[in-house]
């Protein structure tokens, strides 16, 4: 039988994003009615994110889950991975586009065929909150893709930045742009054999991501996935406190991808 | 009905251009145009082209442009060429000269070529497929609101290898070896030949059409230049504020991604073309706002290279507004070796 945890956020406004997702799994998540501190506490990822994490599971919470997790200090997500370890508890990203259900569920077949492009580009539509957050936006991305991204140059104009670097033997660059119509991410990863093309749309909707690989065989659309960042990562923390196993990896590599950024 | 004869064309070179590009095109445009004069130094490729066409062939351009039955000359020769024949097309007195891209091989010969046609009357359009593109002109129309908030600039051109296209074009005779290949170092020499082979062949295409979108464009400063496997470019730079990604490759499969964005602060314009050589319609145009609302333009049953040569028919006609003015093209091309100049130097600084 599914364990039922008890939910909860420290931000007014995350509230309705939180019943959305609630109602889609009322057999695994129950609002927290106050009287008790909840198991699980729905965090937003502006500023000090990593300190209130802490903060959350000092006060008991077995499960943290950060929506839309930016750029903070970096020794403070190595604090949080190691406390949350230390107390068993569980941290998961809801990050718009790295942890977009389409691009997780065809991540295998996906690294499969970017092992044999040489490029990849990115291109992101939507507001951020400093260049070096659109920055890791895409970073992101391309680490949940399993790429060994190395950023060397970053540049801004007026209203977007461009950062640059490799992955591995690909090439690497990506472009943010502040803008409200067409939001969303878009990876071409180009090879002589093939090309991938992947739409990511990061608006935390149940809308399905766009995905295909075109190689001498033809274009083909990986299947849809209708199910939002949120719904997947609460599911991940679910599951992740069943199995009682918490993993602070994922936030040393996140901690890791933030500390590039701060330092070019 | 129609009673205008048509306007002979003379053709200046009989490579895969003319083959796969201006005469399948011109057979879109019986009543406007017939291949009239199919010039070649080499006199078997313009005998066997000029069969196929139902023109007669000569090894001159001389020769060529003294035959009275041909009004317009199409320059479709290789690009150090172009501005003597188009120049000695114009002192010809002909109605108009088609110009394959790029117009030259410098400002200076595309200065040249526009005091000779201020100077004669004579109209000179370039072989721009894209500037011609219905889906672009349409977009054209917006552009007083669009342009002055675009935010960045994207041309991304991913292509099959030509020959794939040139195929479904038409039967190509006496192909040429393909014009570039790897180099096994790249030094600064090769990296500049290499940039501008790929900027004035390739990135000429959107080149234009980029340049609408940054009124600062002789501002234009290269952030970073890279060469892309196996061959092409990937340069990010910005210009008045305005970020630009300028990436073009060539591929061995047979999808065909030709792409120009521009985001602003609450659109995105995206214009998809389709690829060079056969006539697949127009591009298309979407324009997604910010409550997610796409708006479509196209696709047109015409594509650009018909509807280049419609413009060159009006202007031959005494239309000069059919065209784009000279002033613009030679700034087109001023922007084009630029961005090819900045491009190499920029690469050439990461060889050190």
């Amino acid at each position: 039988m599914t364990l039922s945890l008890t939910i909860a956020t420290e931000a007014p406004g995350l509230q309705q994003r939180l019943g959305k997702t609630l109602a889609t799994l009322p057999l695994s998540y129950r609002a927290s009615d106050g009287s008790a501190s909840a198991s699980v506490m729905f965090i937003t990822g502006h500023a000090d994110w990593a300190a209130r994490a802490t903060a959350a599971i000092e006060a008991g919470a077995r499960g943290i889950i950060i929506a839309d997790p930016g750029i903070t200090d970096a020794d403070a997500i190595l604090t949080l991975a190691d406390r949350a370890e230390q107390a068993g508890a569980v941290v998961e990203l809801a990050e718009r586009y790295a942890g977009d259900p389409t691009l997780l569920r065809h991540r295998a077949d996906l690294v499969q065929h970017l092992a044999a492009t040489s490029t990849i580009l990115m291109s992101q539509v939507g507001d951020f909150a400093t260049p070096a957050d659109a920055a890791l936006d895409m970073v992101r991305t391309a680490h949940a893709l399993s790429q060994p991204l190395t950023l060397t140059h970053v540049w801004q104009a007026s209203h977007a930045v461009v950062v640059r670097g490799t992955a591995g033997e690909k090439l690497f660059e990506a472009i943010a742009t502040t803008g409200s119509g067409g939001v969303g991410q878009r990876i071409d990863a180009l090879g002589f054999g093939r090309t991938l093309r992947l739409a990511l749309r990061g608006d935390g909707s149940a809308s399905p991501s766009d995905l295909r690989i075109a190689n001498a065989k033809g274009e083909r659309k990986l299947s849809p996935v209708y199910e939002s960042v949120d719904r997947a990562a609460w599911l991940r923390a679910h599951a992740a406190l069943d199995r009682g196993e918490p993993d602070g990896q994922p936030l040393r590599q996140f901690a890791a991808d933030v500390a590039m950024i701060q330092a070019l | 009905m129609n009673m205008v004869k048509p306007l002979g064309v003379g053709f200046a070179g009989a490579g895969p251009v003319t083959q796969a590009i201006h005469l399948p095109t011109l057979a879109h445009l019986p009543d406007l145009f017939t291949p009239a004069c199919v010039m070649d130094v080499n006199g078997d490729l313009a005998a066997a082209v000029a069969a196929g066409a139902g023109a007669r062939s000569v090894t001159s351009l001389e020769a060529m442009l003294a035959d009275p039955a041909v009004d317009v000359v199409a320059v479709c020769s290789p690009q150090q060429f172009h501005a003597d024949q188009v120049i000695a097309a114009l002192r010809a007195g002909k109605k108009a000269v088609l110009c394959e891209k790029p117009l030259a091989n410098s400002a200076d010969e595309a200065r040249a070529i526009a005091e000779v046609s201020a100077e004669t009357g004579i109209p000179v359009i370039l072989g721009a497929m894209h500037v011609f593109d219905p889906a672009w002109i349409a977009v054209k129309d917006m552009l007083g609101d669009l342009s002055p908030r675009a935010r960045s600039i994207r041309s991304s051109i991913v292509l099959p290898l030509n020959d794939r296209f040139e195929n479904w074009a038409t039967e190509v005779t006496g192909r040429p070896e393909m014009a570039f290949s790897m180099p096994g170092e790249m030094t600064p020499d090769v990296t500049r030949q290499m940039f501008h082979t790929l900027i004035l062949g390739l990135a000429v295409h959107d080149l234009p059409l980029v340049r609408t979108f940054l009124p600062d464009w002789r501002d234009l400063e290269i952030w970073s230049a890279r060469q892309l496997a196996p061959f092409g470019y990937l340069i990010a730079g910005h210009a008045g504020g305005r970020a630009v990604q300028l990436a073009g490759t060539m591929h061995g499969h047979g999808e065909a991604y030709w792409d120009l964005e521009v985001v602003t602060d609450t659109e995105l314009l995206r214009i998809r073309f389709t690829p060079s050589y056969v006539h697949g319609g127009s591009a298309v145009a979407t324009i997604t706002d910010a409550s997610g609302a796409v708006r479509q333009i196209g696709p047109f049953d015409r594509n650009g290279y018909v509807e280049e040569w419609r413009a060159l028919h009006a202007a031959a006609h005494g239309d000069q507004g059919a065209v784009p003015s000279l002033d613009t093209v030679a700034e087109d091309f001023d922007f084009v070796i630029d961005v090819a100049n900045k491009a190499s130097a920029s690469a050439i600084g990461e060889l050190s």
